[in-house]
């Protein structure tokens, strides 16, 4: 075997040798010289560039990933959905009780059980969802998909009748995938959209403080 | 939390080239791919106003990249053509791209169309020996006789322009 030959060998079949054996054959300077070029050469063939519609593919998958369903970045996601029961996409018919229409989920007579049944709305059952069997129409979940703090707010203050004021205006441009239960209270409100990145309430008497 | 426009308009800006220096070095594009999401998912928690340089993302490439080659064990590092040593990355002021286009060059000219696309299922697409044999209807003596030829004229060609 030359050179050539061991280079090509440590690469196709690097668990044929030993710490040793390959400590040994790399140590002639010329042997180590290939492989480098051999890396370089990898380089080069894998330099290509992407086309504009590819970058597009890669930023939809991007906001799928982190402007998702679950809410803001990753690492509230599971604090999310621990408190925030998530509904599927297919009930965005606002107003119907909780029971989920799935079709692939085993339907549930009752309105508690509006946990799919999908690992990733890992949740302890909301008590919301229980409290809202009683609902009637106007009391029913709102949910907000990709919705704007600001407008969110605007209509939750009206909900229980206090106002708003943004010492960060930032926030309200927030985006969010929040399901709002009216039946709660004010407090637990906020403190569900406080788990939320970035987003920082405070209720005064009547009043939302955004900061 | 830097917010969705800016953050779309970074990536729209940068992703193409960082996730190529990420494939340079790490000669997966999947796992390129995931670096730079990495990188970029990082950026969304930063400050709204933190406007980011090409030169810290491409340091923030690199950096993702290199630990993942540090975690390579020597045999994985082969296999993966990656560098064996982590200060040839720094010393070789690696990706050097003068470099990698004079090699990228020489394969356009100086290889057969067959020679190339050897070259190309083995390294770009990892095809093994025996599979590319089997795709290109050649035996598995002559795809390894493609890859040599091709280094050696690869790096005569590179001797030649110092």
């Amino acid at each position: 075997m030359d050179k050539y030959d061991f280079v090509l060998d440590l690469v196709e079949h690097p668990d044929k040798y030993s710490d040793e054996d390959i400590a040994g054959i790399l140590a002639d300077s010329e042997t180590k010289e290939i492989y480098t070029l051999l890396c370089k050469t990898g380089a080069a063939l894998d330099a290509g560039s992407m086309s504009p519609a590819e970058v597009d593919g890669e930023w939809r998958r991007f906001t799928a990933r982190n402007f998702s369903r679950h809410g803001l970045s990753g690492s509230r996601a599971a604090s999310i959905a621990a408190t925030i029961a998530l509904v599927s996409l297919v009930s965005a018919a606002v107003g119907v009780t909780i029971t989920l229409s799935r079709p692939e989920k085993t339907a549930e007579p009752v309105p508690a059980a509006e946990q799919p049944a999908a690992p990733r709305a890992a949740i302890d059952v909301d008590k919301t969802a229980v409290a809202t069997d009683t609902t009637q129409t106007i009391l029913a979940p709102v949910i907000y998909e990709d919705v704007e703090l600001g407008t969110i707010l605007t209509e939750i203050a009206r909900h229980y009748g206090v106002t708003v004021e943004y010492g960060n205006k930032e926030a309200a441009g927030l985006h969010l995938y929040y399901k709002f239960d009216p039946t709660q209270s004010i407090d637990e409100t906020v403190e569900q959209l406080n788990t939320f990145n970035h987003i920082n309430i405070r209720v005064d008497g009547t009043t939302l403080t955004i900061y | 939390m830097m917010n969705r426009n800016h953050i779309e308009r970074l990536f729209k800006e940068h992703y193409a080239w960082l996730h190529g220096l990420a494939g340079v070095l790490l000669h997966d594009n999947d796992l390129a791919r995931d670096v730079v999401n990495d990188v970029f998912e990082k950026l969304l928690c930063s400050d709204q106003m933190f406007e980011p340089t090409a030169g810290y993302l491409a340091a923030a490439v690199k950096n993702r990249c290199l630990n993942i080659i540090r975690d390579a064990d020597v045999r994985r590092r082969l296999s993966e053509l990656y560098f064996l040593e982590l200060e040839d990355y720094d010393r070789e002021d690696w990706p050097d791209e003068a470099e990698i286009a004079r090699i990228y060059s020489i394969i356009g000219s100086e290889l057969t169309p067959q020679c190339r696309r050897v070259m190309e299922l083995r390294y770009v697409d990892g095809h093994k020996f025996t599979e590319i044999a089997r795709m290109l209807g050649i035996s598995e003596t002559a795809v390894y006789k493609h890859v040599r030829h091709a280094l050696t004229i690869i790096r005569k060609n590179l001797d030649n322009h110092g």
